[in-house]
């Protein structure tokens, strides 16, 4: 009995070792990130036995749905035991909660990973085409495994990137096809023991499937090639990141912001929680202020009217009590780009009043870590581009964008906000601290001007910005930080402060005069330390808050009051550092990239991907062109031939359902055999061959109308099988 | 399947005689399935050897019809009178002391005449049953093979022709080799096909038992017979009438050359072997009520066809086997032929 077992058992490893090896190694990469080494190897074993015992089991003569139900019942039985391990108390008992629980683990990884190879083996046994299916499987743990590359945590390979990144590649692209590779290689171990005829097809099919796979990543977003950094090439991560990019420091929270620039680097608290944006603090020191942190080439001219470009990062609109914080309610501010741009580009909808607006193409290269992109307002598209010189910078995208260039005359008498904007999201701009001051300084403020301008909302907007600038002073030392409404305490105290509370001093004031506004952040660039140059150097002391205010059919605009500072003046920015580092985000001063020979430049991963989609276009297109005409043949071709084309016609539709003709078989014993399906179809077989055997020429039209029955009768045996093969390109070649 | 049949029946000159060719099969068929029970394959391929002229050998166990078979076949064949007495069947048991003029017929002298009279022995039938024909000794077994060949047998110089339809079937028994003298397989060569038999199915062997006693009875074999001429008709319809295409006959040899090429075959398939089993399928064709010889009819006879002429290499498998083995290639070229004639 038990060498019996044990010769089939030997039987079993020997015939089938490779399915075993494709599912455990499959199973033991695609798992790798989560479990550990304990239940990896129990996930192997339980992978590998499934699918030498699926690929066993095909060969007998069990029925699939039988066995597709037994696996049903006993994946049942595991989850049962699994849970009852971790239920019941005697096992807790006898070996302590924690094995308890790691054996109830264990019994619901191996039932699942166990009886999943064994129904993906004899399914894949069964059906040729199921191996395609086992092969995606191990590309798809594959491409997970290196997935888990992007938090850096693995050792990375250093070699591989930089290369790559000098090339245009995103590394997780080549590794991904160094994975398919792998796979592709599985699958010819899979083709060991039957394949003969069928490999090179099958092949093919496989190596489809894993550029599918690859096609198919980006676009669901599971990964992206110009993902940020994925393998952390640039350097350890500064603080933790959630496993979805823009989501982990996305969310401002209270903590220290020990760094400059009001937060927005990617500096990080010492705590590692992500810093708040534009924070109220005493004493900014103004240490580092001259550091670059970004340089943005302009790809058109532009000279807006306020004298400032704006590099919008984020906006405040939500009124929480203290301050003004992001708002997440749908609606408000859905104008901004809250994460980096994937594959896909980002769009946002046009801004109103085009015709006061210029579009202005631009790229940015990051020289720090940002957690969103800066874009020129008002940014409508943003999209990644490759990286000019990645041991420089950190990141690059392109981003579009239509800067406002109107004057100021021009704003006058537009309406205030937006008519399209439901009651609930002109509320949210409206919001303002209950503090009757505020009011009432409005409400002065409001008597300084003219009668007739009084009702028009850039005319009070002007106003309050006036009023600032005359009435306040300008530090980056300031008092404030620890009231509980440090915009009352520096608009109703000392009136000594900086951007972040002018911004919310002049949002507050719109807002009490009816003018819906917020709070923006980011970087503000001084046209006039722009030089000739088309590149800005964007600096920590750049970074900078601004209230905007909203005009029907002009959009957001900047209502930035910069009343005299107290504080010695920022020097203007190196020319010379702002043209080279420039030259250098054009990639025109790339020594390592100049080193390369010109002849080993290769596409990039777009085009490639590219070219793989339009050669699989071609495959499908193709495969269906001949499909059609072999159909539609029998009524065109000579009456000669006609007969011979119906019956073609006819065993292509047997071969949309599976049924072909296998090496050695005569047709008169396949017609046997497809008659289950069709019993016209050895009738028309026999027309076919006496016909061909006796020279006399067979009747064409009742060829075709019996290759007609034959149709219908597989349609109405196998219809939704007929329905799928119909869709299928290339089953023709299976008709012989 | 309206005008299924009119496809099948060719308008063509020689379709009368075909159509009487086949009613000659039909009557035979049915004679003989009267007769015995659960053996048609058997029965088929005797009528086939019948028409393609060709002999058979039964490799059988005792008491499973053959005679009633032999006997069956031959009475269901009306004799022509004839001064050569000819008789619808005979039946010779081999044995050791069997000496060749047993079988042939031996020269008497005719004391009223002076004169010595040639005495027909046992071939001069239309069927002629060699039972046991590994029991004698070699000697006997070519005298036989000789008439078999070429349908004549000579005594004392004088050449008489036997029968034209002469069909010998010859039955050897598989067990039991002590005290035999095998077939050396040039000699098996001659035979058109050896049909190797099993037991038949439960329900024929019940049927069997129900009725032998009416079966047993003379006046049993009911229904018309055959006359000699038909069936030499038949033959001479089945030859001009039946295709056998240029593709089907470049599968059969390429079967032979196959069956030659494979490593486990000593002595392969001769030229004659083919040129036997053209008019076999040509009847087995008639039979299945074509007038085509296709690649069923190849699959069907290709093992009783050759499978006795092989000589395998020690130690191989059965010789049936390689035949099918070799099958596979030629029928696969066959069948992709039907698609590029055009």
């Amino acid at each position: 009995m038990i060498a019996t077992l044990f010769r089939v058992g030997g039987w079993a490893v020997r015939e089938h070792w490779p399915a075993a090896l494709v599912l455990g190694l499959a199973a033991v990469l695609g798992l790798a990130p989560f479990a550990t080494a304990g239940e990896l190897a129990l996930v192997a074993l339980a992978a590998a036995a499934g699918a030498i015992a699926g690929t066993s089991l095909a060969v007998t003569r069990l029925r699939g749905v039988a066995v597709i139900a037994g696996l049903a019942v006993l994946g049942g039985a595991g989850w049962l035991a699994s849970t009852l391990v971790l239920r019941s108390r005697i096992p807790a008992a006898l070996l302590g909660p924690e094995r308890a629980a790691w054996a109830a683990d264990a019994f619901a990884l191996v039932a699942l990973t166990g009886l999943a190879a064994l129904a993906l083996a004899f399914v894949s046994s069964r059906i040729p085409a199921g191996r395609v299916a086992m092969s995606a499987i191990l590309v798809a743990a594959v491409v997970l495994l290196l997935l888990a590359h992007r938090g850096g945590s693995i050792n990375r390979p250093l070699i591989v990137g930089d290369l790559a990144w000098l090339r245009g590649y995103h590394p997780a692209f080549l590794l991904g096809l160094a994975g398919a590779a792998a796979a592709l290689a599985g699958t010819l171990a899979l083709y060991r023991p039957t394949g003969r005829h069928r490999v090179g097809r099958h092949l093919l099919a496989a190596l489809l499937a894993s550029v599918a796979l690859l096609l198919v990543f980006p676009a669901l977003g599971v990964f992206s090639f110009s993902d940020r950094d994925p393998l952390a090439l640039a350097g350890p991560p500064r603080h933790e990141r959630g496993f979805f990019p823009g989501r982990g420091g996305a969310r401002p929270a209270e903590g220290g912001g020990g760094g400059r620039g009001l937060g927005l680097l990617r500096e990080g608290g010492q705590d590692g929680t992500a810093p708040e944006v534009a924070p109220f603090l005493d004493d900014y020191s103004s240490d580092g202020a001259q550091a670059p942190v970004a340089v943005v080439v302009l790809h058109d001219d532009v000279s807006p009217a306020s004298g400032a470009l704006y590099f919008r990062q984020v906006a405040f609109s939500r009124f929480n009590g203290r301050r003004l914080v992001r708002a997440f309610a749908p609606g408000v501010d859905d104008d901004l780009f809250p994460r980096f741009p994937g594959a896909v580009p980002m769009r946002r909808p046009l801004p109103p009043g085009q015709v006061l607006r210029r579009r202005v193409p631009a790229t940015v290269s990051l020289l720090r870590d940002h957690f969103q992109p800066l874009v020129l307002a008002d940014g409508v598209e943003l999209a990644s581009a490759p990286n000019a010189d990645p041991s420089l910078f950190r990141r690059t995208y392109r981003s579009v964008s239509w800067v406002l260039e109107a004057d100021f005359d021009a704003l006058f008498g537009h309406a205030a906000g937006d008519p399209a904007w439901p009651p609930a999201v002109r509320r949210a701009y409206l919001e303002l601290p209950d503090d009757p001051r505020y009011r009432d300084l409005a409400a002065r403020i409001l008597e300084l001007v003219r009668p007739e301008y009084r009702d028009d909302p850039w005319a009070r907007s002007l106003a309050v910005a006036v009023w600032l600038e005359r009435n306040t002073r300008y530090s980056l030392h300031s008092r404030h930080a620890s009231a509980d409404d440090p915009t009352a305490s520096f608009l109703f105290g000392d009136r000594i402060g900086y951007c972040v509370h002018l911004a919310h001093a002049a949002a507050y004031l719109a807002r009490a005069l009816g003018v819906p506004a917020r709070v923006a952040a980011g970087y503000a660039y001084a046209e006039e330390n722009r030089g000739n140059g088309s590149a800005l150097l964007l600096r920590a002391g750049d970074a900078h808050a601004w209230a905007e205010v909203r005009l029907d059919g002009v959009g957001w605009v900047p209502l930035d009051p910069g009343p005299p500072s107290i504080d010695p003046p920022m020097p203007a920015p190196d020319m010379d550092l702002q043209s080279l580092l420039g030259e250098m985000a054009r990639g025109e001063d790339n020594p390592l990239a100049r080193e390369l020979p010109r002849a080993w430049t290769l596409p990039t991963a777009r085009q490639l991907l590219a070219a793989l989609a339009v050669l699989a276009l071609l495959w499908l297109l193709s495969g269906h062109a001949v499909k059609a005409w072999r159909r539609i043949a029998p009524r065109c071709v000579p009456r000669d031939r006609r007969a011979r084309l119906a019956y073609r016609a006819a065993l292509d539709r047997l071969a949309e359902v599976g049924l072909a003709r296998s090496h050695g078989e005569s047709r008169e014993r396949f017609a046997r055999r497809a008659a289950r399906v069709s019993p016209t179809f050895e009738t028309l077989t026999e027309i076919h061959l006496a016909s061909t055997w006796t020279g006399r020429p067979a009747p064409p039209a009742r060829a075709r109308t019996l290759a007609r029955r034959v149709a219908r009768e597989v349609r109405r045996a196998r219809g939704l099988r007929a329905a799928l093969g119909t869709l299928a390109p290339w089953n023709w070649t299976r008709s012989r | 399947m309206e005008s299924v049949e009119q496809d099948r029946r060719p308008d063509e000159a020689g379709d009368d005689a075909l159509a009487r060719a086949r009613e000659v099969a039909e009557t035979l068929r049915g004679r003989l399935r009267e007769a015995i029970v659960g053996r048609d394959e058997v029965i088929d391929r005797v009528i086939i050897a019948l028409l393609a002229g060709g002999h058979v050998l039964l490799e059988d166990y005792p008491g499973s019809g053959k005679t009633i078979l032999a006997r069956a076949l031959g009475e269901s064949i009306d004799a022509e009178p004839d001064e050569r007495r000819i008789v619808p069947f005979r039946r010779i048991q081999f044995t050791p002391d069997l000496l060749p003029s047993d079988i042939t017929g031996v020269s008497v002298f005719d004391p009223d005449r002076g004169t010595f009279e040639f005495m027909p022995g046992p071939v001069f039938a239309h069927v002629v049953l060699a039972d046991e024909i590994n029991r004698t000794s070699p000697k006997v077994q070519s005298a036989l093979l000789e008439a078999m060949a070429e349908r004549q047998v000579t005594v004392d110089n004088v050449t008489h022709p036997l029968d034209e339809l002469f069909l010998v079937i010859a039955t050897q028994n598989p067990l039991g080799m002590a005290g035999t003298f095998p077939l050396p397989a040039p000699q098996l060569d001659r035979f058109l096909f050896r049909i190797t038999m099993t037991h038949i199915a439960r329900d024929a062997e019940l049927e069997v038992v129900a009725s032998f006693r009416r079966r047993l009875h003379p006046e049993f074999a009911g229904g018309p017979r055959v006359r000699q001429q038909d069936v030499l008709a038949a033959r001479a319809a089945i030859e001009s009438g039946i295709h056998v295409a240029r593709e089907v006959q470049e599968c059969l040899v390429d079967v032979a050359r196959a069956v030659r090429a494979d490593p486990r075959v000593a002595l392969g398939i001769s030229t004659r072997a083919l040129v036997q089993a053209v008019p076999a399928l040509q009847a087995h064709a008639l039979l299945a009520g074509r007038d085509w010889v296709g690649a069923d009819d190849l699959e069907a006879l290709a093992v009783p066809l050759f499978a006795h002429r092989l000589m395998l290499v020690a130690g191989a498998a059965d010789a049936p086997d390689v035949v099918r083995d070799a099958l596979a290639d030629p029928l696969e070229a066959l069948a992709r032929a039907t698609l590029r004639r055009s």
